[in-house]
C-alpha cells in the first residue's frame, strides 16, 4: 500500500437531506485516502455509501465538516471551481454505465473532454488510446446498444480515464455483470491501481471489497470501520 | 472554444436522432407552414381582390367644355386637344367627338314621300378615328373608319346597331349608303356594343368629313381611357393640360374608384393573417416547449453525467438551446417550404397567380428558429437546474 500524500481528507463531514423529515445521510465522517490507495466502501442499501461518494466526487456539498481534495479545502471553492476540479481530477464509473445510446463508443469516451476544451481530433485520439487500454480499440465506432454489459462498463471506465483523473470513483461497477465479466472489470481496476491511480469502490460484494487495500464500512451514515489490509 | 465544442456536440446529438428531431420539429413546422401559407394566400387572394376591384374601377374619363365661352379666345376643346392630355401619366388613349347640329335628314334612300311622317333623324357625331377603341365599339359588320379616311375627309360613316335598324342599313351586303342632309356617305361598319349604349343610336363620321360637309367647328367631348386607378388624377390634370391658365373652362367626369373599400378589405385580410399566424406559431412553440421539457426529463441521467464530467450550468443551457435551435432550423426550413407548396397548390387549384412577398421564406425560416429558441429557453433553464448527484441516482 502506498500512503504518501493524502488525496482525500474528510473531517467531521455530515450530509443532511431536507425533509420533512430531515434525513441525516452522513454523520461525522472521518476518512483519509492517500494517493494510489484502493479503498472499498461497503454497507447496506441506504447506509450512506452513495452520499459519501457524491461528497467525495464533488457532486454534492457536505452540510458541515471539512473536505480537502489534494490539500484544497473544497468548501471554499465556488460552484464553478468545484466543477472544474471535478472535471480535471475525478473520474466516475456507475453501475448503470450511463452511456449515450445514440453516440458512438468513441464519442461517449471523449465526452468529458469537451468540457476541458479539447478539439474533436484531440478527443478522438485520447478516446482511442483509452479504449485501447481497456481492450476495446476495435469497437470505437460501435454504438453502445451493440455492446455487451462488460463492454459497456469498459467504455464507462475508458470515459472516466479520458481526463487522466487522480481519483476514480466506482459505484457498484460490477453490480449488473456476471461474475466472469465482473472479474475482467475488476482486473482493469487492479491494473489502474497498480499504475498509482487512487480508487474508491462502492460495493455490496465482499469479494469485490476484498480486492481493495482496505475497506470502509458505512452504517447508518457513520463510517464505523476503517480497516487496512496492508 | 469550449462553447463551440458544446454547440458542435449538441448539433451531433440532435442529428443522431433524426426521427425524434423531426417529430419534435413537427408542431412548429406546421406552425411556420401555416404562417407562410396564410401569408402567401392572403397576398395571393389580395392580389386577386385588387384585380377584381381594378376590373370594376373606372377607366373612362370624359372632359367637356364647362359652358358657353364668355369672351372671344376663352379656352375650348379643339380637334388637336387630345395631344396634351395623352401625355398625362395613366392615360392610355384619347379621342374627340362632336355632336353635329343642323342635321335635317339622315336616310338610307332619299324619297320625297309626303305620306311618310317625318322621323327624328339619328344623332350624327364627328369623331377622331380612335373613338372606336376609346368607346369600345364592337363592330358586328364591316370596320371602323381609320386615320386615312379621316385625313382624306372621305365620306364614310359607322352606324350604331340601333340607328342602323332605324335606317334599314343593318346588312351591309344589301345597303352601304346613307344620306345625311342629302349627301351620300358609305357605311363602312355597324357596331352593336359601346361603353355607353346611347352611342348605339348614332351615326359617326370622321371629323374632317364633318368639317367639310356639315360645318363642324370644334369637338365638345374629349374621351379618355386611363389605366385602373388613374381616373381621378387624369380628371384633375386633364383640364390643366388643356388650358393651364383656365382649367375651369372644362369639366371632367369619371366614376370614383372603390378605394376605401379596397383598403378596408386589405386591412381585414392582413389582420386575419396576423391573428391566425400568431396562433399557429404559438401552438408550434408550445409544442416544441412540451417536447423539449419531456426531453429534459428523459435525459436527466445524461444531464447528470455531463455535469459530473465537468459541464457548467451555462454549458447545459447552451447544449439544450442549441438543440432547440436545430429543431427551429428544421421547423423553419421545412415549414417555409411546405407553406410555399401549399400557396402554389391552392392558387393553382383556383386558377389564381400565386403571389408571395420576397421576404416570406427568410422570415418564415427566422420565425422557426426564433420559436425553437424561445421554446427551448425554459427547458434549458430546467436542465441546468438539475443536480448531478440526484439525477445520477434517479437514472
Amino acid at each position: 500500500m502506498t500512503r504518501t500524500v493524502p488525496l482525500i481528507e474528510l473531517e467531521g463531514v455530515a450530509k443532511d437531506y431536507p425533509g420533512p423529515p430531515t434525513v441525516r445521510a452522513l454523520r461525522d465522517a472521518q476518512m483519509t485516502v492517500g494517493k494510489g490507495e484502493y479503498v472499498s466502501i461497503v454497507g447496506r442499501s441506504g447506509s450512506g455509501k452513495s452520499t459519501l461518494l457524491n461528497v467525495v466526487g464533488l457532486l454534492d456539498r457536505p452540510t458541515c465538516g471539512r473536505y480537502s481534495f489534494a490539500g484544497v479545502d473544497t468548501g471554499s471553492l465556488s460552484e464553478r471551481r468545484r466543477t472544474a476540479l471535478r472535471a480535471r481530477a475525478i473520474g466516475f464509473v456507475f453501475q448503470g454505465f450511463h452511456l449515450m445510446p445514440h453516440r458512438t463508443v468513441v464519442e461517449n469516451v471523449g465526452m468529458g473532454l469537451i468540457y476541458q476544451g479539447a478539439s474533436w481530433r484531440q478527443r478522438r485520439r485520447i478516446a482511442e488510446e483509452k479504449l485501447e487500454a481497456v481492450g476495446l480499440g476495435s469497437r470505437s465506432t460501435a454504438l453502445p446498444t451493440m455492446l455487451s454489459g462488460g463492454e459497456m462498463q469498459r467504455v464507462a471506465i475508458a470515459r472516466a480515464l479520458a481526463c487522466s483523473p487522480s481519483l476514480l470513483l466506482c459505484d457498484e461497477p460490477t453490480g449488473n455483470l456476471d461474475s466472469q465479466t465482473a472479474d475482467g472489470i475488476l482486473q482493469i481496476v487492479d491494473d489502474l491501481v497498480e499504475a498509482q491511480l487512487t480508487v474508491l469502490m462502492i460495493t455490496h460484494d465482499p469479494q469485490v471489497a476484498a480486492r481493495a487495500h482496505r475497506s470502509v464500512v458505512v452504517r447508518d451514515g457513520r463510517l464505523i470501520h476503517d480497516q487496512g489490509r496492508g | 472554444m469550449r462553447l463551440r465544442y458544446v454547440c458542435q456536440d449538441a448539433l451531433v446529438s440532435s442529428v443522431s436522432r433524426p426521427s425524434k428531431l423531426f417529430l419534435t420539429a413537427f408542431g412548429a413546422m406546421l406552425g411556420v407552414a401555416s404562417l407562410v401559407a396564410i401569408s402567401g394566400l392572403t397576398t395571393t387572394a389580395g392580389t386577386q381582390i385588387i384585380a377584381r376591384f381594378d376590373s370594376a374601377s373606372s377607366t373612362y374619363v370624359s372632359i367637356e367644355n364647362a359652358g358657353e365661352p364668355v369672351n372671344h379666345g376663352d379656352p375650348r376643346l379643339r380637334w388637336a386637344s387630345g395631344d396634351g392630355v395623352a401625355r398625362i401619366e395613366g392615360v392610355v388613349r384619347v379621342a374627340l367627338s362632336a355632336r353635329l347640329a343642323g342635321i335635317t335628314s339622315v336616310v338610307a334612300v332619299p324619297l320625297d314621300d309626303p305620306t311618310v311622317p317625318e322621323a327624328t333623324p339619328p344623332a350624327v357625331l364627328a369623331a377622331t378615328a380612335d373613338l372606336g377603341e376609346v368607346l369600345g365599339l364592337r363592330l358586328s359588320d364591316g370596320r371602323m373608319f381609320d386615320r386615312g379616311h379621316e385625313e382624306r375627309g372621305d365620306n364614310v360613316v359607322v352606324v350604331g346597331a340601333q340607328a342602323a335598324g332605324q335606317l334599314g342599313v343593318d346588312d351591309l351586303a344589301l345597303q352601304r349608303v346613307v344620306f345625311i342632309n342629302d349627301v351620300a356617305y358609305d357605311v363602312v361598319g355597324i357596331f352593336d356594343e359601346a361603353i355607353d349604349n346611347s352611342f348605339l343610336g348614332a351615326v359617326i363620321m370622321p371629323a374632317r368629313t364633318a368639317q367639310t360637309h356639315l360645318g363642324a367647328t370644334s369637338p365638345d367631348v374629349l374621351h379618355v381611357i386611363v389605366r385602373p386607378g388613374s381616373a381621378r388624377l387624369v380628371a384633375e390634370q386633364g383640364p390643366i393640360a388643356l388650358a393651364p391658365s383656365g382649367p375651369t373652362a372644362f369639366a371632367a367626369s369619371y366614376t370614383p374608384d372603390p378605394t376605401d373599400l379596397r383598403e378596408q378589405v386589405g386591412e381585414d385580410t392582413r389582420a386575419m393573417f396576423v391573428v391566425v399566424g400568431f396562433v399557429s406559431m404559438l401552438a408550434g412553440t408550445v409544442g416544441i416547449m412540451n417536447t423539449m421539457l419531456l426531453n429534459v426529463m428523459e435525459r436527466t441521467g445524461e444531464i447528470g453525467l455531463r455535469r459530473a464530467l465537468g459541464a457548467k450550468r451555462a454549458e447545459i443551457v447552451v447544449q439544450f438551446l442549441t438543440e432547440s435551435a436545430v429543431v427551429g432550423v428544421v421547423s423553419g426550413a421545412a415549414g417555409s417550404a411546405i407553406g410555399m407548396v401549399v400557396i402554389v397548390a391552392l392558387a393553382e387549384s383556383r386558377s389564381w397567380a400565386p403571389v408571395a412577398e420576397w421576404w416570406l421564406m427568410p422570415v418564415g425560416f427566422a420565425l422557426g428558429v426564433a420559436s425553437g429558441l424561445v421554446a427551448g429557453a425554459f427547458p434549458a433553464w430546467r436542465a441546468a437546474r438539475i443536480e448531478p448527484a440526484s439525477s445520477l441516482r434517479a437514472a
